[in-house]
């Protein structure tokens, strides 16, 4: 009885101790990013740290608007990008922004086919009927992109999915269960081989411009600023360009 | 009967009841209770609702239809093949849903080894609201056969051997006497697998996709609508939050309809002679 | 033949037996724990098959080579030390559920269920829940749901173990009338001694998964010869060989009793003795008795009203019955050496 109840004990302990033991005298730097930039920023981060010997930055991707809703319920965060300027500015009007943000990429929406396009994909256009075609729903950012999109060209889409996050829709590519799909250029560039991309004529038309601002109270500001200045260098730059990214 | 705990289970048990009640209370305290009537008129989250609706009726029979069945088969093998069936009949639960939704792609996807069979037969399942209805059982038998495998472990297979003995066959004994036996865990199992279907995101965003009508369903429809406006989610989430509530509690009005067993059944063996 | 024919071989269980009980006979099936009874009604009711042999019910093979009928159509009834009705049906429906198993029609089961309950005195039973019964009335109405299914044959399997004294005595005499009128094989498997004298007509005794004993109730415990069957009665049964016309040597005692033929000197024989029969003395008693023994007290255990005292003597062990006063009288304990006397007319001798 008394081991049983010294092992629930050390049990409780350990998890706390787990959960929570992440806390240590370096110092932190907390970036809340949207899913899409996961390649580019732990690059940065990378890099980040390498300059600031004694620095660790520490990385939360999830969709912008959930990201949002953390900061809005009061999550601890220096710097924070958006996949959106919508979403950029429900943080500014929640007063968790300190400054002015800046737009540090843009990107544009390409046609997605599994290798070998098995559905004999040319376009957005006729060879699309019968077909199935994924995109994002209008409620995230590369859904009212490519609404925006087809209004624009005058053409009519007919999706079987409209998927919440991009990476739902570039799954069911690559997993071959749909003929095409619309995602940005560099979901498609960051899914390497396993798609295959058709440039849309005029995809420009609707650019996507990615945001990036300091956290209002940010815990460690002047790190905050010197990443934002990383992310906006020319060397930034270039690590964006390689990623699909067009830089302002 | 009343049991007393000691006082330190008492206070672990308020401390698990705050971690699960506080998150629930906030989240009701949060839902713009004043426009949840507006927001349920909406086509999209009209749409959803009875969606799920369907969905979940649908993969709810089909868990029993099967899954009963299943747990049957299960509870009477013995010996390895037992063990291995019992572990294959229940990873589903505690595997991420994402994961087994990309379980299904791969097979009941047009490339998968099933899914390529039914294509040639002109039969494809994803983007449909079948792929709905297969997400969710997937995810929603086990705990049927889960809680129905237990109940039948612990079932005295002495009265189905008398059963036996009184002239009726395996179908009869199975029933009249078997599942009656069974009802009380059917019940609670069926409300587990009910519930867990009107809850599925993961599989069902993984493997079905997300169109409205077709296979947005209410967590769906909830985990868009939070990328626009939260308010909107949140009256969503309480809506599926009393149906949950609903279901579970009705499960338990229909387990209780039956009579406290108070009996004190000698405890000795009975197969024909425990001993001798 | 039109009884129950039991002749098999389980190896599994170390059971060897060949039994044929005619149409009409209880035959009590008795032995120690682990002789093999339950493994032979286990493959009367078709859960554990024979490896060799067969089972035949009315010239019915039931077990065969080649042949292996289902449970539900062996046509075995079987009534267990548990009454296991079915909890979630009324009484009516249990007894109903066992005639409707042969084919009988809704109605007509309900009626032939009401007349069973009527026969062992449960008729206003019919719409209680078994929850709501007493051990006692629920084993009646396991009996009536037992006939009610027209069994071509009855196992009763301790059906009186788990009910009280007054309760058994009840259902023991309507399963004696029961049994009487249903004019089929019956196989009782029971530890009780009342149950032999009020049920059965015949007695097996199985040891070691063999017959070691068969005959008439009355015979086979007039005149025991088995310690199993000796101890059933509570009596003390002495082995050993006659060193006298009426006289028996068991170990180092020698045992002057009465033999109703003289025996012949050195053939094998018994000596039962009823342990009231046995007095004890703390000093060598003066006097008649030609049986005096010197003895150890080893157990004092208390029996019933009175009291019983586990001996040893000559290297036998002897059981004696006591009242609590004499026992209190004499200050007898373990360990006490003592003197047990018993008069020759209170010993029999016979051959083994």
């Amino acid at each position: 009885m008394r081991r049983l109840r010294l092992a629930l004990a050390a049990l409780v302990v350990g998890a706390l101790v787990l959960a929570g033991c992440t806390g240590t005298s370096e110092r932190r730097l907390t970036v809340f990013a949207a899913a899409s930039l996961t390649k580019v920023f732990t690059a940065f981060g990378d890099q980040f740290e390498s300059d600031h010997p004694g620095v660790t930055v520490a990385f939360t991707f999830d969709g912008s608007s959930g990201l949002v809703d953390q900061l809005r319920g009061g999550a601890k965060a220096d710097v924070f990008a958006s996949a959106d300027e919508a979403n950029m500015t429900k943080a500014v009007d929640a007063g968790r922004t300190a400054g002015e943000p800046e737009v540090f990429a843009r990107n544009v929406l390409t046609l997605v086919v599994p290798p070998g396009n098995p559905g004999e994909v040319t376009g957005l256009d006729d060879s699309l009927n019968g077909r199935k075609l994924v995109v994002c729903a209008a409620q995230v950012p590369c859904g009212a992109a490519t609404s925006a999109l087809a209004e624009k060209l005058g053409v009519r889409l007919k999706p079987v999915s409209e998927e919440s996050k991009v990476t739902d829709a570039l799954g069911k590519v690559t997993a071959g269960e749909a003929d095409a799909g619309i995602v940005y250029v560099t979901d498609a560039a960051g899914a390497g081989d396993a798609v295959e991309s058709i440039e849309i004529p005029g995809a420009d038309q609707v650019v996507n411009n990615y945001p990036i601002v300091q956290v209002e109270g940010a815990p460690e500001p002047q790190l905050a600023a010197d990443f934002i200045a990383l992310v906006r260098s020319e060397q930034g730059r270039t690590v964006l360009t390689g990623a699909g990214f067009r830089t302002p | 009967m009343t049991r007393t705990v000691p006082g330190w289970v008492a206070a672990l048990a308020s401390v698990g009841a705050l971690l699960i009640g506080l998150p629930l209370i906030g989240l009701l305290l949060r839902v713009p209770w004043v426009r949840v009537p507006a927001l349920l008129t909406e086509p999209a989250a009209r749409d959803a609702l009875w969606l799920s609706l369907r969905t979940c009726l649908a993969s709810t029979v089909l868990s029993v239809l099967l899954g009963l069945p299943l747990a049957l088969v299960l509870a009477r093998l013995r010996g390895p093949w037992a063990a291995l069936g019992r572990v294959v009949a229940t990873v589903p639960m505690v595997l991420p849903p994402v994961v087994g939704g990309l379980a299904l792609l791969v097979t009941l996807g047009r490339r998968g080894p099933v899914g390529r069979l039914l294509s040639l037969g002109g039969v494809e399942i994803g983007f449909t609201t079948a792929a709905v209805v297969i997400a969710q059982a997937f995810v929603a038998m086990p705990f049927l056969v889960v809680a129905v495998e237990g109940a039948l472990r612990s079932l005295d297979a002495d009265a189905e051997l008398m059963a036996a003995t009184l002239g009726a066959g395996p179908s009869r004994v199975l029933w009249r006497i078997t599942l009656p036996s069974l009802l009380p865990a059917i019940v609670s199992g069926t409300s587990l697998a009910a519930a867990r279907s009107l809850g599925e995101f993961g599989a069902t965003v993984t493997f079905a996709g997300s169109l409205q009508g077709v296979t947005r369903t209410l967590p769906l429809e909830i985990y868009l609508q939070r990328e626009v406006d939260t308010d909107t989610a949140l009256a969503l989430a309480a809506v599926l939050l009393v149906l949950a509530a609903l279901l579970v509690l009705g499960t338990g009005l229909l387990g209780r309809r039956r009579p406290a067993r108070v009996r004190a059944t000698a405890s000795a063996a009975t197969t024909p002679g425990g001993a001798g | 033949m039109t009884g129950l024919l039991i002749d098999i071989d389980l190896p599994g269980r170390g059971v060897r037996i060949e039994l044929a009980v005619p149409a009409g006979q209880t035959c009590a099936l008795i032995g120690p724990n682990g002789a093999g009874k339950s493994s032979v009604l286990e493959a009367v009711i078709g859960v554990l098959p024979p490896a060799s042999g067969r089972i035949e019910l009315a010239g019915r093979a039931l077990d065969a080579p080649g042949v292996r009928v289902p449970v539900h159509r062996r046509r075995i009834g079987w009534l267990a030390q548990r009454p296991l009705l079915f909890e979630h049906m009324d009484v009516a429906a249990n007894v109903a559920f066992g005639s409707q198993g042969h084919g009988r029609g809704r109605a007509a089961a309900r009626r032939r269920a009401a007349s069973e309950l009527e026969r062992v005195g449960a008729a206003e039973l019919a719409d209680r829940l078994p929850w709501q019964l007493s051990g006692g009335q629920a084993q009646r109405v396991a009996i009536a749901r037992a006939l009610a299914s027209d069994p071509g044959a009855l196992l009763l399997d301790e059906p009186l173990a788990t009910i009280d004294v007054q309760g058994a005595a009840e259902i023991r005499q309507v399963l004696a009338e029961r049994l009487q009128q249903a004019g089929r094989p019956a196989l009782l498997v029971t530890h009780d001694l009342v149950d032999l004298w009020r049920l059965a007509d015949r007695v097996v005794v199985l040891e070691r998964g063999r017959v070691v004993a068969d005959g008439a109730v009355a015979d086979v415990l007039r005149r025991p010869r088995h310690q199993f069957l000796a101890s059933l009665g509570g009596r003390n049964l002495l082995a050993g060989r006659a060193v006298d016309a009426e006289a028996l040597r068991a170990g180092d005692l020698v045992v002057q009793g009465l033999a109703a033929a003289p025996l012949r000197v050195g053939t094998a024989t018994l000596g039962l003795i009823d342990p009231a029969a046995i007095a004890v003395h703390l000093r060598h008693p003066e006097g008649s008795p030609r049986n005096v023994w010197p003895a150890v007290v080893r157990v004092v255990e208390r029996r019933g009203d009175g009291v019983r005292l586990g001996c040893l003597a000559g290297g036998q062990t002897l059981a004696v019955d006591l009242t609590l006063a004499a026992v209190a009288e004499l200050g007898l304990v373990p360990g006490l050496e003592v003197f047990l006397s018993v008069k020759a007319s209170q010993v029999q001798l016979y051959p083994r």
